[in-house]
């Protein structure tokens, strides 16, 4: 699952549908108006998101509204925060690699 | 807003040790990760370790630049993020002062401060220290 987390935000016109349904839930047509792209081309990114469970739809009369799930990204944020702390860590080993050997 | 990661070590041993300890395979492996790295500029290669979480564990990478005994650069594939890891090497009078930079977060992190900064996201989350998940991100 957390696998397709990080394929789904890898995309910048998926952070950007991200970033829009943030602020409001919106319809694929709303969505489309944002990008130089087609309606199907937003709906198959919506998929992706769907997947990813960062996504979630719902059908308000006649209109089917996306609605954002963020809870996915803690992975995200978990792994990047990793990063930093990994590479103290590892310059630590370093130096202890230079220490030990001449 | 803080994009990368930036770290800076000052080592007492020379540049060309520390580089040694930065391009050969066996010496990598010891303080790094398992690889199969060669100091040559387009050889592909991967780090690999445990696998953590969902975390598979290895890394896929380039060589992008090489300039010994001053500057080492590879790219940096992992969970479809291209990042790219960069080590500078500067001769001081204490040895050798090493910077780490790791670029490429940018799209990520951004997308995470939209999200802390919306209604998007949840109390439980806002919980855990606002004002430190933000400075980290964002500073």
């Amino acid at each position: 699952m957390s696998k397709d987390v990080f394929l789904a935000i890898a995309d910048p016109t998926r952070r950007k549908i991200l970033g829009l349904l943030s602020a409001n839930d919106m319809t694929v047509n709303s969505l489309a108006k944002h990008f130089p792209v087609s309606r199907p081309a937003i709906s198959k990114h919506l998929k992706v998101l769907n997947q990813a469970g960062l996504v979630t739809e719902q059908k308000i009369g006649r209109e089917r509204y996306y609605h954002l799930q963020p809870e996915p990204l803690i992975v995200v944020y978990d792994w990047i925060m990793t990063y930093e702390k990994f590479w103290k860590e590892r310059l630590a080993k370093l130096k202890t690699y230079l220490d030990k050997n001449p | 807003m803080k994009r990368d990661i930036v770290i800076e070590v000052v080592y007492p041993h020379p540049p060309e040790k520390v580089w040694k300890a930065l391009t050969d395979p066996n010496a990598l492996a010891e303080w790094l990760m398992e690889n199969d790295f060669e100091p040559r500029v387009g050889h592909k290669f991967q780090f690999r370790t445990e696998p953590k979480g969902g975390w598979s564990g290895i890394v896929d990478c380039e060589v992008l630049e090489l300039d010994p005994p001053r500057r080492l650069s590879y790219s940096w594939k992992s969970e479809q993020l291209d990042t790219v890891v960069t080590f500078t090497l500067e001769p001081v009078a204490e040895g050798t002062r090493l910077r780490l930079e790791h670029t490429g977060f940018e799209g990520f992190k951004a997308i995470l401060v939209s999200f802390i900064l919306s209604k998007g996201w949840k109390k439980k989350i806002l919980r855990q220290n606002l004002p430190e998940i933000l400075a980290k991100l964002t500073t």
